[in-house]
């Protein structure tokens, strides 16, 4: 089944800038998706961006959201599901540890 | 004043010289968690009295240890509150002595006074357990640590060792050890950690397989854009309304139609074989590539049908007139179509281009588009192939198209390579992370750091000491006693009351306690026991005999009621162990100044003495009273 799937480091620190990398899995070769990462639990001020991939001949892609900040301490979930895609991609969500 | 015989006096003084106290230390083991037991532990005998006391606790093993007593009396209560100070409050040191299962930590306590409840409380170093030791790592091992702002700080251990103290303090109060083991432990332990754990390799690691994992997103990232546009921008297939990416303006497609005749794409086993269509009328195939092309151009491809529905014998005269035609440019711009081995089939590049009302690609434009990437990534010789063909006769719709598809193939095979890269960045990455939690699990369980996280374990025993031991005197409430007063004996004289001449008279007979007395605990440290008061210990009353007649007026005095000994009351107070001071009355009977009255009157005396408590006689009142 086309998914997503978020992978970063779990533990990061309030505010501070990192890498999320959300890999598109199976999906229809070629489609430009657009994939939107947002924070639904945590403290606020909650992040929310959208970015987008060309896909390559495989279905598969990756988008980079490079400058995520998260405010902390606290336990944030954030989850990436598709916004616009050929297919429907299964969601992905992860649980980080925001360090004070 | 007539004397006693001096011989009883000699007795008595050899008999107390002789009586000895007992100072043999005696041993009593603690048992912890005894089955049933309230308290932390138990002793294995009753407490002795009057003894030193060598108290023995079971530490079997090898690992380091050391430990505490503290000893207080406790007539009630229990002994969660030790005093700081107080009489017979003693803190002793314990020392481990023996080996293996035999180790245990021992110390020798004062000697206890009797019949007196003391709270014992052993406090000694012991590893934990060692499950809860391997929880406690576990632990430790998940300790969240911000890498890439740890090892820019000035002193990366330091807070590695802040962080894994966390970790240690909340699973220790976890496991109810918060009070056992001190905070200076704990970060001792912490920093022991974060060193042995190497911090600043473990930075230098992280920090390059971060920034190789970066460079390869960077890596990827232009992949993927070029990618993009090649597609959006060479071949200007539309992109998705409000889709991410910038827009191409003015972007002009390639022509979808060419002045060439389509390639005939024919299977040979797992292999493909690209010809012209003329080479192609002498193909057993034929009829396939008729099928698959007249579904693309119906009208072009009719007369090629028709040939390939001809029997072989009248095949020849029309091949040779469709080879002709077919060697020269079509005489109309055919559809652009390409076969595409995926879908076994060709595909008019016009279809990449269809959108619907609101100008967005349509679901079966992507799906063309997927089919012909999957194409030029399996079968790039075969879809370009037929493009190198048609250039023979349409050399710059087909060059154009044959730049744009090499580009394609060119940008999906760097993007799908450039994601392997990337995974496997992630994959070295995510190893490096999880060694250093491997490594930090690895190293709470090494025994500098077991040895660290000691716990102190403190169990209470209260129990009430028994009989002394041995040939001390028991602790009797009675006590023969011998020793000597003076009185002021008050008389009838010329029917008036005064005071005769004072007597100096030894005196024999028993101190009475009221409960049992301790000789051996110090007189100012006696305490105040559940059924003995300390003033009981040192105050008696005192009952005996005058060992000497005393006289009045010469006459020898008689005791009460006549009889020829004078007996003696009073009420004293222990100076020493042995030695009291005590007051007293003494009745006794008279005879008149006037020696012609022969009547008798009585007087009292009045008296303060000094004796000597005796333990060979409570010896026997041991025996007699037990």
């Amino acid at each position: 089944m086309p998914h997503l799937r978020i992978s970063t480091t779990l533990v990061q620190g309030s505010n501070q800038p990192f890498r999320v990398r959300v890999h598109v899995i199976g999906a229809r070769g070629g489609d430009d998706v657009a994939i939107r990462l947002w924070q639904t639990a945590g403290l606020p001020p909650f992040y929310s961006a959208v970015g987008g991939v060309t896909l390559d001949a495989n279905g598969d892609g990756i988008v980079i959201f490079d400058d995520v900040r998260l405010a902390g301490p606290c336990t944030a979930r954030i989850v990436a599901d598709d916004d616009q895609s050929a297919v429907p991609l299964h969601l992905d969500d992860v649980h980080i540890e925001v360090q004070p | 004043m007539r004397p006693m015989r001096s011989s009883i006096w000699i007795a008595l003084a050899v008999s107390w010289g002789l009586s000895g106290r007992a100072a043999a230390d005696e041993t009593v083991g603690l048992v912890l968690d005894a089955p049933g037991s309230t308290q932390g532990a138990l002793l294995t005998r009753p407490l002795p009295a009057g003894v030193p006391v060598k108290v023995q606790l079971p530490v079997p093993g090898t690992d380091p240890t050391k430990g505490r007593l503290s000893v207080w009396p406790q007539p009630d209560g229990t002994c969660e509150r030790e005093p700081s100070s107080g009489p017979q409050r003693h803190e002793i040191g314990m020392t481990a002595s023996g080996t293996g299962d035999a180790r245990v930590l021992e110390g020798v306590i004062p000697p206890l006074q009797l019949a007196t409840s003391y709270c014992i409380v052993a406090s000694f170093d012991r590893r934990i357990p060692d499950d809860s030791l391997a929880g406690l790592a576990e632990v430790v091992g998940k300790t969240p640590i911000v890498w890439h702002s740890v090892c820019q700080e000035a002193d990366p251990t330091g807070e590695v060792a802040a962080r894994v103290k966390v970790q240690i303090e909340t699973q220790i109060k976890a496991l109810g050890l918060d009070k056992a083991i001190s905070s200076v432990r704990v970060a001792e332990a912490a920093l022991t950690i974060a060193r042995l754990l190497r911090v600043g390799d473990h930075c230098k690691k992280l920090g390059e397989a971060d920034a190789d994992l970066q460079a390869r997103e960077q890596q990827y990232q232009a992949a993927a854009d070029r990618h993009a546009a090649v597609k959006h921008g060479a071949l200007c297939i539309p992109r998705k309304p409000g889709a991410p990416g910038l827009a191409v303006i003015g972007c002009t497609p390639p022509a979808a139609t060419i002045a060439a005749w389509p390639a005939a794409v024919t299977r040979s086993g797992a292999d493909y074989r690209v010809t012209t269509l003329a080479e192609a009328l002498s193909s057993p195939a034929l009829s396939d590539i008729a099928a698959a092309l007249v579904a693309v151009s119906p009208a072009e491809m009719s007369e090629l049908q028709g040939v390939a529905g001809l029997a072989p014998g009248g095949r020849a005269a029309k091949q040779a007139a469709l080879k002709l035609k077919l060697s020269q440019p079509p005489a109309v711009r055919l559809p652009l179509a390409l076969f595409v081995p995926a879908r076994g089939g060709y595909v008019p590049v016009s279809e990449l281009y269809a959108t619907d009302a609101n100008h967005a690609p349509t679901d079966e434009a992507g799906r063309v588009y997927g089919e012909l990437i999957h194409g030029l990534r399996d079968s790039r010789s075969i879809v370009i192939g037929q493009l190198q063909l048609q250039r023979q006769q349409d050399r710059a719709t087909a060059q154009g198209w044959i730049d744009h598809l090499s580009a394609l193939a060119d940008a999906i095979a760097g993007q799908i390579a450039a994601k392997a890269v990337v995974e496997e960045a992630e994959k070295a990455l995510a190893a490096l992370e999880a060694s250093v939690s491997a490594e930090l699990v690895r190293i709470v369980k090494l025994p500098v750091v077991a040895d660290l996280l000691r716990q102190t374990a403190s169990v209470p025993v209260r129990q009430m000491t028994g009989a002394a031991p041995l040939s001390d005197e028991k602790g009797s409430w009675i006590s023969p006693t011998i020793g000597v007063l003076a009185a002021a004996p008050i008389v009838v004289a010329r029917s008036r009351r005064e005071i005769a001449e004072g007597w100096l008279a030894p005196y024999a007979g028993a101190s009475i306690y009221f409960c049992r007395v301790d000789r051996v605990i110090d007189l100012n440290d006696l305490v105040d026991a559940k059924r003995c008061r300390k003033f009981w210990q040192r105050f008696s009353f005192t009952v005996g005999l005058l060992l000497a007649r005393p006289d009045v007026h010469g006459k020898d005095v008689n005791g009460p009621w006549d009889v020829g000994v004078v007996p003696f009351l009073g009420f004293g107070r222990r100076m020493t162990q042995y030695i009291r001071l005590d007051v007293g009355a003494i009745p006794f009977k008279h005879v008149d100044l006037n020696p012609a009255v022969s009547d008798t009157h009585w007087g009292v005396a009045l008296w303060f003495g000094a004796s000597i408590d005796f333990d060979v006689w409570a010896l026997v009142a041991g025996k007699l009273v037990k």
